[in-house]
Formats: C-alpha cells, sequence, structure tokens
C-alpha cells in the first residue's frame, strides 16, 4: 500500500492511509491518491510518498519516530530517565 | 444476236487515278447506262451523262465510260444498266419483215427483265416456304423500326409506343414514365423514400433521416423496444428534468430537510426514519490502530491519517456542512487488554475529525493503539 509520510515541523510523523472504497469509478490511481493525500494535508507540509513496508516494523515506539524530507524515517533513541 | 444471261451490273473500287472503267453487257444506247459514284459511308451520287463521263464502244456486247473526275480509295463506281421501260418500235401493218427490228425488240424485253432482276436482287424477299402474300411495307417512319403486331402485317413502331412491346402491364406503366421521380414514384416508393434515395453518402442519409450525425438528437423509429416512457427521459435536458419524469423530489434543499415533491408540486414530509436526511449516518470507518494502519471497513472516509499512538485524523471523503456535526465513537482490544478504552475529539472540522484513543489504567490515562477503533458521524453536508 502506498502511503504518504508528512514531516511536522517538530520533527515527527504523520502517515496518511488511504482507504481503497474511496475511489471513484472512473478515477485512475494517480488521481485517486492525489486527491485524497492533497486534502488529509491542508497544512501542506513537507511529505514523501513510500510503501508502507518501508515504514517502521512496529509501533511499539511510534511517539519516537521522526522523520525530515529526503532522510526518510528514524526511531529517536527515548530519553534515559 | 443474242442475250446471254449477264450480270447487268459492274463495280469497281476507285484508287484516286483511274478513269476508265469498262462494262461487258450490252445496251443499245448511252443513256441505256447509270452510273453511280458511293463514298465509304455509302453516299450515292448518279453521275450525268456528258457532264460527268461520256460512253464508248459498239455498245453490243459492252463497252467503257470515261470519267472527268477520279474519286479516291474507299469509293467505288457502279455501272448498271437503267433503260427506259418502253417499246419504240413500230412494225408496220403490212410492211416487209425485218427480223433484225424483232430481234431488238426482244433483246430490249430481256434485257428490261434483267434490269428488273439486278433490282430485285437488291430487295428482301420472303422464303420460297412462306406462305404469306401480298405482304406490304408503310411509309417510312423517323426513329421507329418495323414489327409485326400479329405475325402477317408489317408496322412501324418505337420504344415509345408501349403496346408494341411485350412487357408485362406494370413495367409498362414504368416506360412512359418522363422523371425518374415519377419512375419511382410509380414502383411505389413515397416522396420521403425518394429523399433518401438521392444522398450520395452515410451522413446525409442520416441527417435526411433527421438523426444527426453524432447520434445526438433522433426520432426513434416507432418499433423501437425502447419503451414510451424511457422516451421520455431521453429528451430531459438536466438531472432536474430526469427527476421530475421519474417523480423524484426535485429540490434538493427540501430532500435534505425531509421533504418530498409531489406531482402537483406541494411538498410534503418524508414519512418514518427518513423524515430527514440529517438522521442518516453520513460517514463512518471501522480501522485497526495497532501495527500498520488497517481499514476494516468504512462509507465515505478518505483516509486515516496517523499521528502517533493513539491519535488518528479520519479525513471524510465528502465533507460536512461545517463543522458542527455529531461524531462519536467506541474502541477497545477485541482479546486481550480489558482495561478501559475511550475515545476522544480533538479536533472536528467540515473535512475532518481529529480523535485519539486512550486507556485507563486505573492510575493514569495513556494514548494507546487498539486493534478495533470505530468512528461514525451525523450532520448536515
Amino acid at each position: 500500500m502506498k502511503v504518504r509520510v508528512l514531516y511536522n515541523p517538530d520533527k515527527t510523523v504523520s502517515i496518511i492511509y488511504p482507504v481503497p472504497a474511496s475511489r471513484r469509478s472512473k478515477e485512475t490511481e494517480e488521481e485517486w491518491l492525489s486527491r485524497v493525500f492533497v486534502k488529509a494535508n491542508p497544512q501542506e507540509l513537507p511529505f514523501e510518498d513510500m510503501d508502507a513496508s518501508e515504514l517502521p516494523e512496529t509501533r511499539e515506539k511510534r511517539n519516537l519516530w521522526r522523520g525530515e524530507k529526503g532522510k526518510k524515517i528514524w526511531i529517536e533513541k527515548a530519553a534515559t530517565q | 444476236m443474242t442475250v446471254s444471261a449477264e450480270t447487268n451490273k459492274a463495280t469497281y473500287d476507285c484508287d484516286g487515278e483511274q478513269t476508265e472503267f469498262s462494262f461487258n453487257f450490252k445496251v443499245f444506247k448511252k443513256t441505256d447506262l447509270k452510273v453511280v459514284v458511293a463514298d465509304s459511308a455509302g453516299n450515292e451520287t448518279v453521275l450525268a451523262l456528258t457532264t460527268d463521263y461520256t460512253v464508248s464502244g459498239n455498245l453490243s456486247d459492252g463497252g467503257k465510260i470515261t470519267t472527268v473526275a477520279t474519286w479516291p480509295s474507299g469509293y467505288t463506281i457502279t455501272i448498271t444498266l437503267d433503260m427506259d421501260f418502253d417499246q419504240p418500235t413500230d412494225l408496220i401493218y403490212g410492211g416487209s419483215y425485218s427480223s433484225e427490228a424483232v430481234e431488238t425488240m426482244v433483246d430490249r424485253a430481256v434485257k428490261m427483265i434483267q434490269q428488273l432482276v439486278v433490282a430485285s436482287n437488291r430487295s428482301i424477299l420472303l422464303k420460297i416456304s412462306s406462305a404469306l402474300s401480298g405482304l406490304e411495307l408503310p411509309d417510312p417512319e423517323t426513329g421507329k423500326w418495323l414489327y409485326s403486331p400479329d405475325g402477317e402485317t408489317l408496322q412501324w413502331a418505337s420504344t415509345a409506343d408501349p403496346d408494341t412491346l411485350a412487357v408485362s402491364d406494370f413495367v409498362k406503366t414504368l416506360l412512359d414514365d418522363a422523371t425518374a421521380s415519377a419512375f419511382l414514384t410509380t414502383l411505389g416508393f413515397s416522396a420521403f423514400v425518394k429523399t433518401l434515395l438521392d444522398d450520395e453518402d452515410a451522413a446525409t442519409f442520416l441527417t435526411t433521416l433527421g438523426i444527426d450525425t453524432d447520434l445526438l438528437t433522433f426520432a426513434l423509429p416507432a418499433n423501437t423496444t425502447i419503451s414510451a416512457f424511457i422516451r421520455t427521459l431521453l429528451d430531459d435536458a438536466n438531472a432536474a428534468a430526469a427527476r421530475t419524469t421519474l417523480g423524484c423530489p426535485t429540490d434538493p434543499a427540501a430532500e435534505t430537510a425531509g421533504l418530498r415533491t409531489l406531482g402537483t408540486g406541494a411538498q410534503q414530509a418524508m414519512p418514518g426514519n427518513f423524515a430527514s436526511a440529517n438522521a442518516i449516518i453520513k460517514a463512518w470507518i471501522s480501522f485497526n490502530g495497532t501495527g500498520t494502519i488497517a481499514i476494516l471497513s468504512s462509507f465515505n472516509v478518505a483516509s486515516i491519517t496517523d499521528n502517533g499512538t493513539g491519535d488518528y485524523t479520519v479525513t471524510w471523503d465528502t465533507d460536512f456542512a461545517n463543522a458542527n456535526y455529531c461524531a462519536t465513537g467506541m474502541t477497545g482490544d477485541e482479546s486481550g487488554d480489558q482495561r478501559a478504552a475511550q475515545v476522544f475529539i480533538q479536533a472536528c472540522a467540515a473535512g475532518s475529525l481529529r480523535i485519539r484513543t486512550k486507556q485507563d489504567t486505573g492510575n493514569d490515562i495513556n494514548s494507546h493503539d487498539y486493534n478495533r477503533i470505530n468512528v461514525m458521524a451525523i450532520g448536515a453536508q
């Protein structure tokens, strides 16, 4: 599945998952994804499109996901208590 | 002198030079000859004695003519007998017997007969076995041909005279038609069909039929399988007109407000649960928020945005009229941890809803991903 990664100013990331049922009958896949991705990014944040398989394998440390355009996603090391 | 069974005719091909042409049959005097020149098309000219030719020789066994002019190749010149049919000898009663005079009389008679033979040889004769006699030719008529209507007589006829043709009565009615249009009328073509027959191509044909070449407008044939009702739809100019034809509400605003338009134009509240379109759930989604986000099922949702642990934005496919719609949700793990699970609204906009899913551990309430998160929304769109 293709997803769009939005890079927030604080380096956290948001991942847009398109809902397949929203694709209209006469839309190409490219048209559909463009429409859905643009609508879900009203703030026009920097982004990169990638396959969902490129995301970190586990959400165990989801709040530690960081990202930057051109550098994709990495997991920040948790602060030592 | 006797008269032999000779051919009293001589024909020569001209060569542009020859002027002397002999004949070997007996004549009594120079004027008993007829000289004819014919061109290559068969047009004949009778030459005049002295003016066009002279005659020499003893005449009793032939002689020759000498022409003044010459004729080129392709022309012919014919010399033939052309005696007057008379008997000029006068035998005096009681006079002396002149055998020469008698012989001349008989010879002239034989020559006249031979002259007739030459003429009859150029005539059309019935077969010797024919039972017909007294067959007469009518006077020639311009442009007509000879035919026999009964096998016994001859008459002139033309193709414009259908009574002379061996064709059916129906075909006779065609043959005298003066124009193509009259011909087609006789054949039974209607005036409309005749306008089709001269169309030079398919596009023109369709235009004559009243069908435009793009098939945007056309008259359906009477035997079409398209029902009369569908026809009333086909000419509707827009969706509103089609709704009217179908008897559907024509006022979308009224429909949203739960009113339907009757055939009289009056509006009536729709019954039961359909009293208002706003009573219908406009969007909903069920998804798995653990691992890679997985949409289980949905309606009117364009995307889910994963903002972090227990933090999701649902983006509607068709927006609500404003942010004042009613959204609600449930969440939880279908197996395992059954501690209190809660859904919070973090931000509500016409086009999206940001929610948080949290778990009450008893000591704290923390953001938490659940494998079943359900959200639905009701309101005006």
